[in-house]
């Protein structure tokens, strides 16, 4: 079995989902078999979520074992259940803002002088529509009034995360698209809006401390 | 020039081959909660040894199947 993320105990999963534990806070697991690749894992936690369960999702990259995560809802039992009282009804919400490559990156020169100054102004232009990403990011999520994360960088752009409640998905969007209609800085730019997930950036590693008599 | 805007639902993510949501997928794979263990040794109240680990067990066969999704 497969360790996917913990939620309350006494709930009816999804299949292929099962909950594991004896406690108040439980494990959500899946076979192995259903759980092959990084993508299976998100989107089984991503079922669950749908399901109307608030979950606290292990990191879907990686294929937890069961057993630390039993141990997790057994001695960290009081911060899981803090977390999910956090995330109660909520969901994480990603704007994700791009802008399309430099079309003369692979352009030559004609001495490399001239290529080397080429490359100077290709980077000094990056950095600047780098930081104009960030600024159309922090624009759009200063529009809405929910807790969100720093900027984060991502292969191809920046992101930002915000807790939104189940509900308020409709209404952010718009509010969202609204603010991206009064924003020209960023030509060509994409605004990629998506959720809700689970709450991923939204909660921490259980935290439990045993005294271990030496 | 506005800006152009996407709005996907995750089920449209998962299932999408498009280069902005595939890297969406890749970023929210990193996040989540890990799983650490932490041992302290200490005799007499004093921190001698802290060992942290990140728990990972998985076949290779397993690692090559999530570094290449379907």
């Amino acid at each position: 079995m497969i360790a996917l993320g913990w939620c309350l105990a006494n709930q009816t999963l999804p299949t292929p989902l099962l909950l594991a534990g004896p406690g108040k806070v439980a494990v959500v697991c899946a076979d192995a078999s259903a759980t092959r690749t990084a993508r299976d894992r998100l989107g089984l936690l991503q079922r669950v979520f749908d399901a109307g369960i608030d979950v606290i999702p292990l990191s879907a990259g990686r294929a937890w074992p069961l057993p630390p995560a039993l141990d997790n809802a057994a001695n960290a039992a009081t911060d899981l259940l803090g977390q999910i009282t956090c995330i109660a009804g909520r969901g994480q919400l990603t704007i994700m803002t791009q802008w399309p490559a430099d079309p003369t990156v692979n352009e030559r020169g004609s001495t490399g002088r001239d290529w080397l100054q080429r490359l100077r102004d290709r980077q000094a232009s990056e950095v600047a529509r780098g930081q104009t990403a960030r600024d159309v990011l922090l624009a759009l999520g200063a529009s809405i009034d929910a807790p969100k994360t720093a900027i984060l960088p991502a292969t191809t752009g920046f992101g930002l995360h915000l807790l939104l409640p189940r509900r308020a998905m409709p209404s952010a969007c718009r509010q969202i698209a609204q603010a991206a209609r009064t924003l020209t800085l960023l030509d060509g730019g994409t605004v990629t809006v998506t959720g809700l997930w689970p709450a991923f950036d939204f909660v921490h590693s259980p935290r439990c401390l045993e005294q271990v008599a030496p | 020039m506005a800006l152009d805007m996407q709005l996907a639902t995750p089920t449209d993510v998962l299932a999408s081959s498009q280069n902005t949501l595939v890297d969406l997928v890749d970023g929210l794979l990193s996040h989540g909660v890990v799983l650490r263990a932490e041992l302290w040794l200490t005799v007499a109240d004093v921190d001698l040894v802290f060992i942290g680990l990140d728990v990972l067990l998985t076949s290779p066969q397993k690692m090559r199947e999530d570094r290449n999704p379907r």
